[in-house]
Order: C-alpha cells, then structure tokens, then sequence
C-alpha cells in the first residue's frame, strides 16, 4: 500500500501494540506519590492501612492489581489527594490518571490470560439450532433458551458458556420438539417405505413433490368485501343510527338506536366524516375490481395469505394443516405510477390484533401497476409455527396518524394508496433433500432383522451422526435402548418409540459439548476429525458435512493445501453467512442498535425495516469482501457501497432497485463507502434522538484504531452544571476538557465524535445541528467537524478524518485479528497470543490484507491444530 | 428408591469428586409440610434489584437524620403509610466492584471479578443461595428467581438472574409471569401411577445422559474438567429436584390465590404482576427465597417517558432527572404495593407475612457510575433487624455485612458471606 511520505512521521496516537510485561507505572510517576501522598500514606501514618511510600509500580498479582484499582478509584472520585490538602495540577493529574487506567487494563488482562487454554465449549444458542437444522432438517425456536451474550465476551467463548438444570431440560424439550418436527416434515417417507439400500436424495424429494399445492386467490374479491363491509356496516351504518338519534326529540337514550352512548354517537359521525371519502375513493378506484389496494390507517392497510389450517376470511370452514416444510410465498404487485418513488416497499411480517404489525421483511416494488412484477418470498413452515403472513406498505407506525391527519387536511382524503396487489399465492412444500439421519430413522425393517436389533442399529447409527463422527460407549446405547423399549411397551409404535432415546442423545454432552479430551500437561494436535469439527463451526456455526467429515477419516487434512481448499469451499457455501452474521455483529458491537428507540418523528425514515437493512449492509459489506476476495481495508474507506434498494433510497443514490445487498459505485464526493459511511454505525453511537460524540468516538478508537479508552470509570463526578444553558454539543463536551478525571480520555474521544458530527442520529447527512430545551430556549448551529487527533495530526473535515484513519489499515487489522481469535478459538484473547496474532497479520499483511488470508492464517495456525 | 438412583448418586459424588452431599431424601410420601409440624410461621427471604441507580439527590434521606426520626425523601414517598416498617440504610459497598454497569452481577455476592488467575469473570454464591439452603428443604421449590426480558442495557450487568449458585455460576430466572405462575401453581393433570412412571423415566434419562458425561469426561483438561462439572451439576440439581417431586407427589399443588397474569405485561405492569406472584408463592409456601431481576427500560417507557435507560441513569437537569425521578417514585409506589399486599395475608398465629419475610430492595449502583453507598431498602421482621430506622454505617462498610445480619437473622448457620468482615450490628433490633 503506498502512503504519502508525511504519514511516516507521526503516528494518530500513542502506539497501540502494548506487552504482559508492560503492566508497570513508569517511575516518573512515583514523584506524583511523592509530593501528593506519602504525607499521609507513608511508613509512619499509613492512614487507611495504605503504605504508598514503598508501593511497587509492577502490576503483576491481583493484589497488587486490586491496589491500584483503590488508587485509581480514589483520584478518580476526587477524593484524595482530600481538598484540605495541596492538590495535583490538571496536567499532572490527568497524565497520572491516564498511564494508571491503562496499565491497569493491560495488568487486568495479563492476570485473566488463558496461556493458550481453550476451555471446552458448548453449542450456544445459535449453533444448536443450525446442528439440530443439519442433523434433522428442522428449525427450532431457541429463544427459550438463556441469551449467551452478556458477559462482553464473543458468544463462542466457552468459559463464558454455562449449563444449568433448567437449561438441561430445555434441551429435552426442544430435543423433542424437533424430532416432532423431523416426523411431520417427512412423513411422506413414513408412508412410502423405500429400500434401505437406496432411501436418499432423488426419491425422497418426489415423495414430497407429490404433496405440494398451489393455492392462487384473486385479491379483489375478500378486499372489496372487506371494505364494503367495514364502510356499509360500522361507519355508515354508525352514522345512520348517529344522525337518527340527532334528529329524534332525545327522549330515548341512543342505546335505543343501537349505540351505546351520547359520546359514541358523536364519535360516529366524527369517524364518518373523516373515513367516508377515502372509503369511497377506494371503492371507486378501478384498480380495486382487479386486485387490492394498500391503503393506511382503517380502510385496507394489509393483505395476507393463509397457510391450512389458517382460513382466508373468518367464515372460512377449517381446512386441514399444510405439513411442515419450506414454501413459497407469491403475489403479483405493482407501485401506482403517480405514486412518489419514496413509497416504494412492501412490508411482510405476522399481524396480531393485540401486539400489532410486527415485520420480517422489506421488498422493494419496483414494477408500476402497467406491468406488475412478481414478488416470490420463501418462508419456512413449522407445525407450531405462524401460518399467517401479512403485507403492508412500509411506513413508520408512529406516523401513520399524523400522515392521515396531513392528508386530510391538504386533500379531504387519507393519503391515496402506493401499493396494489393483483393476486396472491402459496406453493409448497418445496422439495428438499432429506438429512442422512433421517433417512436411516425411515428405513425399513428386512423382515428377519429383530425389532430390538434394528432400534439399537440405528439409536447407534443416530448418536453417532450426533456426537459429529464418535462412537457412543455400548452401555449409553443400551440405556437409549432401555428408554426405546419402555415407550414401546407403554403402546408407542416402533418409530414413535424412538422418539425419547433421540431427544435424549440430543441432550447429552456428546452432542452439547465440542469436546476435545487432553490429560497430559503438554498440548497434542487435534485429531483431524477435531480439526474438522473446529473448522466446520468457524465458519458455518454448524458441523462438519460429509465431505469434511470424509477428508477427516482418510487424513487429507494434514495436508495445508487440502485444508485452505476447505477454508475456501465452506466460505463460499451459503452457510458462512452464519459467521459473517455473528462475527461482524459481535466484534463491531451492533447490539447496540437495539438498546434505545429512535424518535419517529426526528428521523422519520429510520423505521424498524430501514434499521434493518442498514444492520444488514455492515454485514453485507463484510461478506462481499469475504467472497470477492478483497481487503479488510476497504472497511475504512471504500468506492463502492454494498446496498439494496431501500438503503439506495435512504441514502438518497439513485439506479438501484430490488432487495439484493450489492457493491454500488459512488459518486467520488460522497460520505458513504466504508463503516463511518454506514447509517448503522452512526445510528449506534446515538440514544436514537440525538448524536453522541462520546460514542463515536470511543467506537473509533476501539474498532478502527485499535486504541480501546479504558472502561468507564466508576464514581467519577457527573458535569450537570452546563444542562440548563443553550450551548452546542461541542461547547456542551468542552466541559470534558476540564476536570483530569474526565480529560484523560476524553482528549482522545471527543475530537473524533465531533469530525462524525455530520452524520445525524440515524446516520443521515446534516450540515446544521440544533437545539432545544423546553423553558431554555432554541439553538442552531452550522456543524464544525474539523479538529485534530490528540497528540496527532489535524483534520479539517469528516473525509479528512476518514482518510486519516484510511491510511492506518494496520490498526483495524489488528483488533480484527485480536477478535477472529478469540471468536475461532473460543477464548479470550492474552498476551500469550502475541505470536499468533503477529503471524496471522504477516502473512495477511502480504495480501494487502485481504479477509480471507487471516482466516487461512488462523486456520493454518499451530494453535487452531492443537488442543 | 430403585438401585439405579442409588448408583447414580454414589457416581455423582465421585465422579465430581466433590464433598457436596447429595440432600437425603426422605421416603415416599413423607410429608415436609413445616406449617404441619409446627404453627410457627417459617422465614422467608426476598431480594429485588432494580440495575440503574436511583436519583442522589432526591432518593437518600439526609445523612443528618438518622434514627426513627427521619423525613422521607420525594423518591420513597410513597413508602410513607410503610415508614415505621423498614429500613433505608446508606455506607454500603462491594468493595471490588468497578464496573459502572453492572448493579446487579455482584450485589448479592459481594466478589472479586478478577479473584481467579487465568480467567476475566469470576463470582461466587450470592446471599439469597445461601438462604435457600437453608430455608429451601421444606417448600416444593427451594428458590424462585424471577427475571425480565427487559435487562439488556437496564444496569444489571452479566448473569441470568441475580442468582449465582455455590460454585459462582449464574442461575437463570423465569422471565415471563405465566410461565412463572404455571411453575407454582398448575398442577400435573395426570393420573399418579403416569406421573410415577414418568418420574422413573426422567431418572433413567439421567442416567442415560450421565454415562455419555463419564464418556465424555474421560481424559479432559481440568477447566474441561470444571467445564463438564456444570453439567453434573445440573444433573444433581434436577436429581435433587426429582427427589423432590416424589416426595411431593402426592400432594396437590396449593390453589393460586391470584389467578393467571395476563401474556405480554411490560413495565409496571410486569413488576407488579412479578410482585403478585412474590405474594402468592410464599403464601402457598412453595418456596420461601424469592429473587426478581427488575425491568428498567420497559418500566420508562410503561411511565410514558422517551429517555432510554442508560440516558436516565445520566440524569441531568430537565427530561432526564424527570424521567429517574418518575422511575423512583414509581418503583417505591410498586414496593409499597407489596408491602400492603405481604401484610394482608395472615398467618397460622395470627402474624402477617410480612412479619415473617426479610426483604432486601437495592442495586450495586448508587447513582449514575458511583458504586458507593448502594441503595438499600431493608424490611420484613423475619431477620429482626431493627425497622423504621435510617441507618448511616461508617463509609464502606462491606455490603457483604448487610447480607450476613440478614442471613444470619433468619438462622442461616453462616460466618461471613462474600468480602464480609462481620455484621452491622448497627441494624440489630
């Protein structure tokens, strides 16, 4: 990579590679204890027990760690030196506080260092659901089992992964579930015994071709119905018997006219007035004979289609449930061609009368009325699952009243409809290909085979799919078998019967645990079949395939060529898309973007389907340098943005349409390209109604730079004094700049929140900001983002800070390695993974760091080979 | 008790190679009923934490006021008609805490995060733990831990409830008032010899899955070794629990005195539901220690305030001081709802059950980031501490003290708990 000459010379900020040994306070600091402690804290006072006379800098135990943790806290909190006394000066204070706070996170992190140490880890919450899914073929729902995030620490992390008797019987439960499931799903087989000899792939799809349907309904019908009813029947029906009581003499209460009261009838004709001209526009809007209209707020704001044993409409007679499996949703739809091109998305999600509209996905109609376009949307069936789906225009639900109320007001009218859809249409079940393990649960019985036998061969057969390619002991076999024949005693049939036994397998550790044993002191290579195992859930969350699993068995993946091909093929199979997803969320913190609402009416297009498209380009991006090949660099600052339609239109980038997440190129002046670029990143260092600098900032530093600021400090004093003025964000920061306590890190923080200014709390471009406070008063002011990195060079602009931070490829690269280690060995990252760590970014370094060259490199590594 | 079960517990206890003894279960049928045995009302122990601090200046009562004669400050107002009945006591800290998130990960267990070399996350067991064990032998469930779906971002920090078992590991919580109440109060609809069968059945589960675990277990490391512990132990536990269920078998499940909440209660509503089901499940003796990690951002916005949780603990002048302000005052109001509702219900001896329940409100965070002086509301007769009291302990008293006065007032057999380095005699009636 060529730099400008002059980027040599100076770095951003202080060196970030920082040693286990380095956990010392520099001498030079014992002058501060000197002059502002020992008075009291020396041999012959030692007030509160504390010597600091004789203190060691060396922060190498926890006790020691544990005394400067008290120190820190002490100057922090301003409580010592006591005010009585002679008292350090900013400058000193705040360079003592700073060296303290980050030589206790290097201390921290040297005492918690593993030395290479993996703990055995178990399926989190995420990876049991995609092995039960390769192993049974069936989705479960895990949300019942506990979160395994919290602890700050990637989710692959097994010390930080536990087990409980509650959890235990989750497990058996949903171990249960899923074998229903597997059943249901491929009851064709049940019922279609085949030869044991040829029972996969082609026949067992067309035993489930032969069940799939196509249910096609003109949308006109049940939509005209629905809206002539609701308008016939409860408002002008409502304003009939409304206006009846007006005009009686009032003797009768307006119960007598079949409305409960006086406030109701005034309602009624309110609700009239205010609905009967849309109903009517809607009903004498041509379109409406040929299919239906999506029209906000009471007149027809959703479409569906229902799944058996859903009905259509409520008259509906019941009708028996579809099976399980994955189907096709389809409608043919088209925008109004006056409609503005803003309102251009469909959204499709579950409805619920009590908790309302709640959206799965966002699909841009690119296609007019003229000629309509077929929407297809795969869904997956589960037997207990929604059968149910709805479609409805994009629109932020805290805005639709207001939209209905500016309608009204301009026009006469409800806002006219965007969407029309012509018909819609279920297919399915899809055939699929039925999982080994499957497949040998159906196979049949040879008629001189015992039944015992056979239960036992394939509860063997089925443990060892399970446990990824282990033998089960022969006596946990026969105790599976004991639990078979128990049930099939107490009347179950004999494939019924094997239900308990596999629930049971798939509650044990063989199957919970990714367990590699190692007794001697000294560390052993994996055996290839661990070694496969390792890379399987690296890069799919999932276990090995045959294929892997095969190369396993005959020792090919000794072989470094051999194992970099499988780097390659499980990257570029669909199923990576589990770590990008996981990795990318975790290691750039983007839970965030769900700890806080943002304010509808402040960022009026930053809905829940807009966040999460801009969640998914972070990932996307990420994934598409993953796949094309390219460098990890491209994350600081890129030509291209990798977007779908909806985001295209937020962004406000003209051309693209549909809802595939691919590289657009832009314009050569604009703020997008690259993770500043993304509206999520800057919608996470926000409280969703205003920016936060501090955020961002804090984000930067440890993301991109690799100069993570220590944790908030506990106790520090809070600066409330400055609320009650009307100052600008940064006035109102300044204040940082003040006490040491605050300085120490914040010098570093806030210049750079203030070069992201730019972007607004959804991550919009703004070039003015604006303030105000009920009883203080109104502020606006044109944003300033220039500044300077503290100790470093000058910034006089957001795209001069990006360049900045575009020039250091090197920074992010290492804390990227830091976190593919820690999330692919499944422990924390020490001081002992140093070598690694340098190893890994050599040879990426090499490729100009391209993505996949730290995953070969990490694959290829002693420490992912070696228990 | 069939020889398989034997077996099993003999293998448990080597296998784990530790000296926690399995509980000896008594026989069939044995009844455990305290109430039975005895008309004196038992003890019961409830913790609440509510993550976020409060608001400093309008929660404390005056430092200078101490003693029965004390005015009570805007943010526990509403607990005035209860005033004589608990306590506020301020001085209380975990000494090793430091981080400004996390209210309740070490509340009740008063640890050192980085106590254990080679690891980032160490805890160990947290007060209301020790109570069960000692309190937990006789009820159907030895402890209840309640829980929101709403503690992400809510102050509370690492854990699954505010529970952390003997070996410092996090206990996970019932998050959802239904599931909750058909745990307490629903009954097993089947037929006894069904439901003996499927007890027999559960157990040969156990031992299926145990012998993968000794499979398994063979020649691991010793973190793995640790590791693997955690599944034995859960296995233990559900033994324990299934000795329990045989003893219990025959007897019905007490009829709810509430009837079932309402799905999808966030917010107020939650934590008064949760309360409810507080109530209920010590008036039904199905257990008698009761832990409920307490919602933030869903009570906000059930308060119809915009400002998110972590914002409100930044309270400055204006929206911000207002919303913690209204989250005090609405979390005391809550409180005092189930202070009323513990001393509705009586007891055999005419006692109310407050009078026999020690109940602990509070968080690790005092306000904002500041981790000294944790909030703490104290009350209940059932430790005989001194009540109606303001109690101002020397500066950095070990929170860890208050818990062992309680523990050891309820006649837990205990000599110090967490960092503790004695009780508060102070809060000794």
């Amino acid at each position: 990579m060529r730099l400008p000459l002059w980027f040599a010379v100076f770095c951003l900020t202080a060196s970030t590679t920082i040693r286990a040994d380095e956990a010392v306070v520099p001498e030079k600091h014992r002058q501060f204890f000197e002059t502002y402690c020992t008075e009291c804290h020396d041999a012959d006072k030692q007030k509160g027990k504390l010597r600091l006379d004789n203190v060691s800098l060396k922060l190498d135990s926890v006790e020691s760690a544990e005394r400067w943790q008290k120190i820190l806290n002490q100057v922090n909190s301003g409580e010592m030196p006591p005010e009585d006394s002679k008292q350090p000066e900013k400058g000193a204070k705040t360079e003592f506080l700073d060296t303290v706070a980050n030589t206790l996170v290097v201390a921290r992190k040297a005492l918690s260092d593993q030395h290479g140490n993996i703990t055995m880890r178990r399926l989190n919450r995420r990876e049991y659901k995609n092995t039960i899914r390769e192993l049974l073929g069936v989705e479960v729902d895990v949300r019942d089992l506990p979160k395994d995030s919290g602890s700050g620490a990637f989710d692959t992390v097994g010390s930080a992964l536990f087990m409980s008797s509650d959890q235990f019987e989750q497990y058996l439960t949903l171990g249960r579930k899923a074998i229903d499931e597997a059943y249901a799903t491929h009851k064709p087989l049940m019922q279609q015994p085949v030869a044991k000899t040829d029972n996969t792939g082609p026949q067992d799809a067309s035993a489930i071709v032969s069940l799939k349907k196509t249910e096609r309904r003109e949308t006109e019908v049940l939509a005209t119905r629905q809206v002539r009813g609701l308008f016939t029947g409860y408002f002008a029906g409502g304003y009939k018997k409304a206006k009846a009581w007006m005009a009686s003499d009032r003797s009768k209460p307006p119960k007598d006219f079949g409305l409960p009261d006086e406030d109701e009838v005034k309602f009624r004709i309110l609700e009239y007035e205010r609905y009967a001209s849309s109903f009517a526009a809607y009903l004498a809007n041509p379109l409406s004979d040929t299919g239906s209209l999506l029209v906000s707020k009471t007149i027809f704001p959703r479409e569906s289609i229902a799944l058996p044993p859903d009905a259509q409409s409520p008259g509906d007679k019941a009708r028996p449930a579809v099976p399980p499996g994955n189907y096709l949703l389809r409608l043919r739809i088209g925008r109004l061609p006056d409609a503005p091109k803003e309102r251009a998305f469909l959204e499709m999600g579950l409805y619920q009368k009590e908790s309302g509209f709640s959206p799965l996905g966002a699909y841009h109609i690119s296609a007019t009325t003229t000629a309509p376009q077929i929407l297809e949307i795969p869904v997956k069936i589960t037997s207990d699952g929604p059968h149910t789906f709805s479609f409805r225009e994009k629109v932020d639900p805290n805005l639709v009243q207001e939209l209905q109320d500016v309608s009204m007001r301009t026009t006469g009218f409800g806002p006219p409809p965007a969407l029309w859809i012509d018909w819609v249409e279920w297919e399915g079940p899809l055939a699929e290909p039925t999982p080994p393990a499957i497949a040998d649960l159906f196979a049949t019985q040879t008629p001189d085979t015992p039944e015992t036998q056979l239960a036992r061969t394939q509860l063997e057969q089925f443990a060892v799919r399970a446990f990824r390619g282990l033998t089960p002991e022969p006596s946990y076999v026969a105790r599976l078998l004991d639990l078979f024949e128990a049930r099939r005693k107490a009347g179950d049939s004999f494939r019924d019967a094997l239900k308990e036994p596999i629930s049971v397998v798939l509650s044990s550790p063989g199957f919970l645990y990714l367990s590699e044993p190692n007794s001697s002191p000294t560390r052993r290579p994996l055996t290839q079949r661990e070694v496969a195992t390792r890379l399987s859930y690296l890069i799919w969350s999932a276990p090995p395939d045959a294929a892997l699993l095969a190369l396993s068995q005959n020792g090919d993946l000794r072989n470094p060529e051999i194992l970099a091909k499988q780097v390659d093929r499980l990257l570029e199979d669909p199923r990576s898309s589990a770590f990008t997803s996981a990795f990318v969320q975790q290691w750039l913190g983007l839970e965030r973007l769900d700890f806080f609402q943002f304010d509808s009416k402040l960022h009026r297009t930053f809905d829940d389907s807009t966040k999460a498209a801009a969640r998914m380009e972070v990932i996307e991006t990420f994934a598409s340098l993953l796949q094309k090949r390219q460098s990890l660099s491209l994350l600081l600052k890129s030509d291209v943005a990798v977007i779908n339609g909806l985001l295209a239109e937020y962004y406000g980038i003209p051309d693209v349409t549909g809802d595939t997440f691919r590289a657009v190129k832009l314009a050569p002046d604009s703020p997008r390209g690259g993770l500043l670029g993304m509206a999520a990143i800057q919608a996470m260092g926000s409280n969703g109604k205003e920016t936060s600098p501090v955020e961002r900032g804090a984000w930067v530093l440890r993301k991109l730079l690799h100069e993570p600021p220590p944790p908030a400090p506990p106790n520090v004093p809070q600066l409330s004094r400055l609320e009650s003025k009307l100052l600008t964000t940064r006035e109102r920061l300044m204040a940082h700049q003040e006490q040491p306590q605050c300085a120490s890190c914040h010098r570093k923080i806030d210049p750079i929140g203030f070069g992201l200014e730019n972007f607004d709390a959804a991550g919009k471009w703004r070039t003015e900001d604006g303030y105000e406070k009920k009883g203080v008063g109104k502020k606006k002011w044109p944003i300033e983002p220039a500044g300077a990195f503290h100790n470093g060079p000058a910034f006089k602009d957001y795209f001069e800070l990006r360049d900045l931070i575009a020039a250091k490829p090197e920074r992010i690269a290492r804390g990227f390695t830091e976190s593919l280690i820690e999330y692919g060995l499944g422990r924390g990252f020490g001081f002992s993974d140093e070598d690694l760590a340098v190893r890994i970014l050599e040879q990426a370094q090499k490729k100009d760091f391209e993505v996949r060259a730290f995953l070969h490199a990490l694959v290829n590594s002693p420490d992912f080979q070696m228990k | 008790m069939n020889s398989s079960a034997l077996s099993r517990r003999h293998f448990l206890r080597s296998a784990a190679g530790s000296l926690v003894a399995l509980p000896f279960l008594p026989s069939l049928g044995f009844r455990a009923f305290a109430a039975e045995k005895s008309t004196t009302p038992p003890k019961r122990m409830v913790f609440l934490g509510f993550g976020f601090g409060v608001t400093n200046e309008t929660w404390f009562p005056d430092v200078k006021q101490t003693g029965a004669d004390y005015t009570l400050p805007l943010g526990l107002a509403p607990l005035g008609r209860h005033k004589n009945d608990f306590t506020v006591v301020q001085g209380c800290t975990n000494k090793f805490t430091n981080e400004a998130h996390w209210g309740s990960t070490f509340w009740l267990t008063g640890a050192n995060r980085y106590a254990e070399p080679g690891q980032s996350f160490h805890n160990s067991i947290s007060a209301d733990q020790v109570a069960a064990g000692f309190l937990g032998g006789d009820t159907r469930y030895a402890s209840i831990q309640l829980n929101s779906p709403d503690v992400q971002n809510s102050g509370h920090g690492p854990g699954l409830s505010l529970a952390w078992d003997q070996r410092g590991k996090p206990l996970a919580g019932l998050e959802n008032p239904v599931v909750a109440y058909h745990r307490l109060f629903s009954d097993d609809k089947l037929p006894l010899e069904q439901r003996q069968a499927a007890l027999k059945q559960k157990r040969s589960v156990l031992d299926t899955v145990l012998d993968d675990a000794r499979r398994v277990q063979r020649g691991l490391s010793k973190s793995d070794t640790d590791k693997l512990e955690e599944y034995f132990q859960s296995i233990r536990d559900i033994e324990t629990r299934l000795g329990k269920d045989e003893q219990w078998l025959t007897v019905p499940k007490v009829k709810s005195p509430m009837p079932e909440p309402k799905p999808g209660l966030a917010g107020r509503e939650e934590i008064k539901v949760m309360y409810d089901l507080i109530v209920a499940a010590l008036q039904t003796d199905a257990t008698r220690v009761l832990t409920y990690r307490q919602p933030v951002n869903t009570l906000l916005a059930s308060l119809g305030t915009k400002v998110a949780s972590h914002d409100m603990s930044h309270y400055t002048p204006g929206d911000r001081t207002e919303a913690s302000q209204k989250r005090d005052t609405a979390q005391s109001e809550l409180l005092a709802g189930l202070f009323d509702k513990l001393k509705d219900v009586k007891e055999a001896d005419g006692s109310s059950l407050f009078d026999n329940t020690c109940l602990a409100y509070g968080s690790n965070i005092r306000t904002i980031h500041y981790l000294d002086n944790c909030p703490t509301v104290l009350a209940g007769g059932a430790a005989r501490i001194k009540l109606g009291q303001h109690i101002v302990l020397p500066k950095d008293t070990p929170l860890a003290n208050v818990w062992l006065t309680l523990l050891q007032g309820i006649g837990a057999n205990v000599e110090r708990h967490g960092d503790s380095t004695g009780i508060a005699k102070e809060l000794l009636a």
